[in-house]
């Protein structure tokens, strides 16, 4: 059998994850276009409190022996993080994301308390240091 | 914050309202460069006599120097740095994707925030693998090797 064939057992209940090494869940559902006949995506269960994500076949990096990588972070998992400026301020967390094709261009962020905002806040992605456990905003930022 | 009546000794320092209490400051959480949690603001710390870094303990009890980091908010602290000490428990994925366990030790030749070795073990009772830096490709929320280990 060629090594670079696998089935559809091998791939369900691997662990996903993404290019910082994050586990996002595990495959429990493998999406065949019928009329293409082509993989065109994944579905994975991030656990009891998250709702499933799916994950299309162009984030796949590849089918690992252990796991599944994916190319890219997928933004959907931003949603609930944490926001902190560079100086330690907590701003409150991400609502959701704005994107254009692909490409962050905004986080929409829930305020923690009305002093810092009475409205959802907009931070364009040139405003953000990095985006990991929280988002850390640049020095200087300023609402 | 302060009582009103205090008199002022000092070259820099016109009114007291410009200052912040250190005790304000314990107790605060703090975050890594990439805004992982790293731990509670336990104790500041001084060497020579003079201010020189602050006590974190959260999964690991760190000392981290006055160097990385600015006490600018009332929140939290957020480092300059990601300490290497909290990639202790991170899981190490191989090339492959073959889960090679946490890690549990970090071989470190001096107090800088780098490392020569990473120590991982699957199990209590597995056999330790010493991974170099050279080996890993991402080191992250979790970390990835460029190699394989069959």
């Amino acid at each position: 059998m060629n090594k670079h064939i696998t089935t559809s057992d091998e791939i369900l209940g691997k662990d996903v994850v993404d290019p910082n090494g994050g586990i996002l869940g595990i495959v429990t559902k493998i999406h065949i276009d019928m009329d293409a006949k082509e993989l065109i995506g994944i579905t994975i269960d991030q656990g009891l409190f998250s709702p499933d994500l799916f994950i299309g076949i162009d984030f796949v990096d590849r089918f690992a022996v252990g796991v599944v990588f994916l190319s890219k972070v997928p933004m959907d998992t931003y949603k609930g993080l944490k926001v902190l400026t560079n100086e330690g301020k907590t701003i409150g967390t991400v609502k959701g994301v704005v994107v254009s094709g692909t490409v962050l261009n905004e986080l929409v962020v829930i305020p923690k308390s009305v002093k810092i905002s009475k409205h959802n806040i907009s931070i364009p992605i040139s405003d953000i240091e990095a985006i990991g456990f929280s988002v850390i905003l640049k020095k200087g930022f300023k609402l | 914050m302060f009582d009103k009546n205090i008199s002022i000794i000092s070259q820099n320092i016109k009114t007291m309202k410009e200052t912040n209490k250190l005790g304000s400051y314990l107790g605060k959480r703090v975050y890594s460069k990439s805004g992982e949690y790293v731990g509670k603001l336990k104790e500041f710390v001084t060497y020579n006599n003079k201010f020189s870094g602050m006590l974190v303990y959260g999964k690991s009890n760190l000392f981290i120097d006055k160097d990385f980091f600015s006490l600018n908010s009332e929140d939290s602290v957020v480092l300059s740095i990601d300490p290497i000490t909290i990639i202790l428990g991170k899981v190490v994925f191989d090339a492959d994707g073959r889960n090679l366990g946490k890690v549990v030790g970090i071989d470190r030749s001096s107090n800088l925030n780098n490392f020569k070795y990473l120590v991982v073990r699957k199990g209590s009772f597995s056999k330790q693998i010493k991974i170099s830096k050279a080996e890993i490709s991402v080191m992250k929320k979790n970390i990835i090797l460029k190699t394989s280990y069959n």
